[in-house]
């Protein structure tokens, strides 16, 4: 086979890898394009149903203003990021040593152990809403950031993640880092948790997600107005003004900023991580 | 090892092995029995009580909440219609997202661009996300019909409401399996490729090959998981289908019933005896599937 | 253990400042960290113990109330010169952030619907003010006291001719559970429901006296 003509299959698989995922695109984008455009509508434009009224007929930025001086948000973000922060944090610490423990370790209870850590995640978690809560009420911790936090202490499904990525990785490094002279907890903080990094860096992509989306939890636990975070305010903005889409869709849109930014910083860190462990298709 | 008959003393390393496999786990399990475990354990215990008597106390009923349960046509219809939910969900978006997460492990143009749009809908409002739907699958004004000169009734219409709220399915789900697939396609060495392109594979069988193999840890997890999640599926039956809705008893979902007699009907004895069978259904499955890892799951 | 110690403190000092430090942070930093954490966060459990809320007097959960209830608002005011409670042995807290209906259900709407459940079962709220449909909604769970029984004896007297009826569809029996306050003065002067309203008592609650101070006050 001669060069050139290598040269122009590798080109169309190319643009044909491009058209696949452009179509993915638009079809992911649909409900942000769906917030975008309706946030610049009036509210009686909102929600005509007839799908060819795309466009705002005029682009409205009063929802935007409106909804900036109603509602404080930097104390909403504030009270995200620091559910989010936590709940990253705990998470991630404690699914890393853990998932070392059940992979690469040998011991009496293991399995059961493991065992309970699958059949947490085979319940659904509507069953817990009502325990945590009087849990929470009990000690006198309602209307605190630790309450927001409290179920996101640990993870079981970010515990069998990072068990799967170790389980991944070979097994001579940590026979070389024993031979070496380390220790257990040696081994795992230097050669084996940093070996999986970019599982860590996808638990804590679906932990703040999580986090930033979880409604049901903040709203129970934290009624005070000052302690809500974004997704209870937002809902509470649409339990009161439920008709108004533009306002709702402005203030959702204000919402995701921070995420987005938090994302594009993680993803950094994910292509990082690609350039020093290289990989293409 | 040197003493095999009766209990052999531990070594000193199988000593040190014991004790920090424990601290290692230590705070995941005892976070996860004061969260979860112990809440479980109340919920087994409710599910032999008639509950919810306008304050005059539960009454312990026994296994009747069991029997009138196998009885009762509508959890075994709602089993199936979330098992036929979980089987269209499952497998699709699996195997639309690792072909996209490769494709987005590449080095290209715009790759960047690409994992940012496909992270948007995981951000979106919810309330955006459902009014999009109902938007798209309204029967007089949705974009689908008016696009294509149909008159489907997307979610009304009994026959095919459960595929569509599938679709729906899959489509949120996508960019989670992305970032999971993403994340473990970058922990296979660089060489393993190399050494392919040398030998003349193409990307298909590199992917075949390489990929797949390397990959199966992961893909493993996000099956045992999304099975559980597809099995759990609630939310999304909620969004979409009004309680006036001529399809919802062919789309409920196993736990939108237990929600309706846990919450809405105050009969939370019923509803627990509901989740005591989802468990054991999702129990199976999952011992299933790790018999089967054996066959196709490679660990290094 | 002791000896290392000793010489690592010995090694530190013959260094310069600077080198010093940034010689305990690369081997120290895990250890610095952590404990910083950890004495941030027994400083942080001791402030919001000792935060905590004070002890409950009366919670009741207004759905789909869109008036100001805070604690400046003359409905709270009013409420605490006619019943007399002392804020300083307690709370009382009018929750209103609750928005839902159980004919229309919508997204979000099923997490308020969730609250109120969990807020009765946890004995948080003592008693719900709300439309017709959602009493009868909710009140289909068992959830709310049957108003005949004796604890609540002296309001069921008071108010019988206000009394409304859920009845069951196993059984046909009738229990009554709500109140009707669609005429209260003290709602007729707010933003309140433009349809009938009506008040229910939790089955769980330990706050009958309190209750039934409040009942007093609507009507």
């Amino acid at each position: 086979m001669n060069i050139e003509s290598m040269e122009t299959k590798r080109k169309i698989t190319q643009i044909a890898i491009h058209i696949i995922l452009i179509i993915f695109s638009f079809i992911m984008l649909v409900p942000f394009a769906w917030m975008t455009l309706t946030a610049f509508k009036s509210a009686t434009e909102a929600t005509q149903v007839n799908p060819f009224v795309i466009f705002p007929s005029k682009w409205l930025t009063s929802a935007f203003v409106r909804v900036w001086n109603n509602m404080s948000f930097l104390l909403l973000y504030k009270n995200t990021l620091l559910l989010i922060f936590w709940r990253v944090l705990c998470a991630v610490l404690t699914a890393t040593m853990a998932g070392y423990g059940f992979s690469r370790l040998e011991f009496k209870g293991r399995d059961a152990m493991f065992n309970l850590i699958l059949f947490q995640m085979m319940i659904p978690s509507q069953i817990f809403l009502i325990p945590q809560y009087v849990m929470v009420s009990k000690i006198g911790m309602t209307n605190t950031i630790f309450a927001l936090v409290f179920p996101g202490i640990v993870t079981a499904f970010g515990t069998f993640l990072l068990k799967q990525a170790y389980m991944g990785l070979p097994k001579d490094l940590e026979e070389a880092a024993r031979m070496d002279g380390c220790n257990i907890f040696q081994t795992f903080l230097l050669i084996m948790a940093p070996l999986a990094r970019s599982s860590m860096v996808a638990l804590a992509i679906f932990t703040a997600v999580f986090a930033y989306k979880d409604l049901m939890w903040p709203l129970v636990v934290n009624t005070s107005s000052t302690m809500m975070p974004l997704s209870a305010a937002l809902a509470t903005m649409q339990g009161q003004y439920s008709s108004n889409y533009p306002e709702l869709m402005a203030a959702s849109l204000i919402a995701c900023v921070p995420m987005i930014v938090l994302y594009l910083i993680f993803q950094k860190q994910f292509i990082e991580g690609i350039a020093t462990s290289g990989g293409k298709l | 090892m040197a003493n095999k008959s009766g209990k052999a003393p531990m070594t000193s390393w199988e000593k040190n092995q014991f004790k920090w496999g424990w601290i290692f786990i230590l705070p995941t399990m005892l976070g996860l029995i004061i969260l979860n475990i112990y809440p479980i354990f109340a919920t087994v215990y409710q599910s032999f009580f008639k509950t919810g008597d306008f304050g005059r106390g539960n009454i312990f009923v026994g296994l009747q909440n069991y029997a009138t349960m196998v009885k009762d046509a509508e959890v075994w219809q709602s089993l199936w219609n979330t098992i036929k939910y979980a089987i269209i969900e499952v497998p699709f978006s699996i195997c639309i997202a690792l072909v996209l997460a490769v494709f987005l492990n590449r080095k290209m143009k715009g790759r960047s661009v690409y994992r940012a749009i496909f992270f948007l809908p995981m951000v979106a409002a919810p309330a955006a996300v459902a009014m999009v739907w109902r938007w798209l699958y309204n029967s007089q004004f949705g974009l689908l019909n008016n696009l294509f000169g149909l008159h489907v009734e997307w979610i009304s219409n009994p026959k095919i409401a459960w595929i569509s709220v599938a679709v729906i399915g899959v489509w949120s789900i996508l960019g989670y399996n992305i970032v999971l697939f993403i994340a473990g396609l970058q922990d296979i060495p660089h060489d393993y490729y190399e050494a392919a392109e040398i030998d003349g594979a193409s990307g298909v069988a590199a992917f075949f090959n390489i990929t797949l193999p390397l990959l199966s840890p992961t893909i493993f997890f996000v099956l045992i998981t999304r099975v559980i999640g597809a099995m759990q599926v609630f939310d999304l039956v909620y969004m979409v289908m009004d309680r006036t809705n001529p399809a919802l008893p062919k789309t409920q979902s196993i736990v939108y019933l237990f929600y309706q007699y846990s919450f809405n009907f105050g009969n939370k004895g019923y509803g627990s005896a509901i989740v005591m069978l989802l468990l054991a259904v999702i129990l199976i499955v999952t011992v299933f599937q790790n018999i089967g890892q054996k066959k196709w799951v490679f660990y290094n | 253990m002791r000896k290392n110690a000793r010489e690592e403190w010995q090694k530190i000092q013959q260094m310069d400042k600077k080198s010093a430090a940034v010689y305990i942070w690369d081997y120290y930093k895990l250890w610095i960290i952590g404990i910083v954490t950890f004495v941030f966060l027994v400083f942080y459990f001791i402030s919001a113990f000792l935060n905590r809320p004070k002890n409950t007097l009366l919670h009741v959960t207004m759905v789909n109330f869109y008036d100001n209830v805070s604690k400046s608002s003359d409905f709270y005011k009013d409420f605490i010169d006619y019943s007399g409670f002392n804020e300083e042995e307690g709370e009382v807290i009018f929750d209103a952030n609750v928005f839902f209906n159980l004919i229309r259900p919508a997204d979000s709407k099923s997490s308020y619907f969730q609250k109120t459940i969990a807020f009765l079962e946890a004995k948080t709220t003592d008693a719900v003010i709300c439309e017709y449909d959602n009493l009868m909604g909710i009140g289909a769970g068992g959830r709310f006291l049957d108003l005949s029984d004796e604890k609540v004896k002296s309001i069921y007297e008071k108010y019988q001719d206000r009394i409304v009826y859920l009845e069951s569809e196993e059984t046909g029996e009738k229990v009554p559970i709500g109140i009707d306050i669609s005429d209260s003065p003290v709602l007729a002067r707010m933003n309140g429901y433009a349809d009938k309203c009506y008040i229910a008592v939790s089955a769980y609650t330990e706050r009958l006296d309190a209750v039934e101070v409040f009942i007093d006050y609507l009507l």
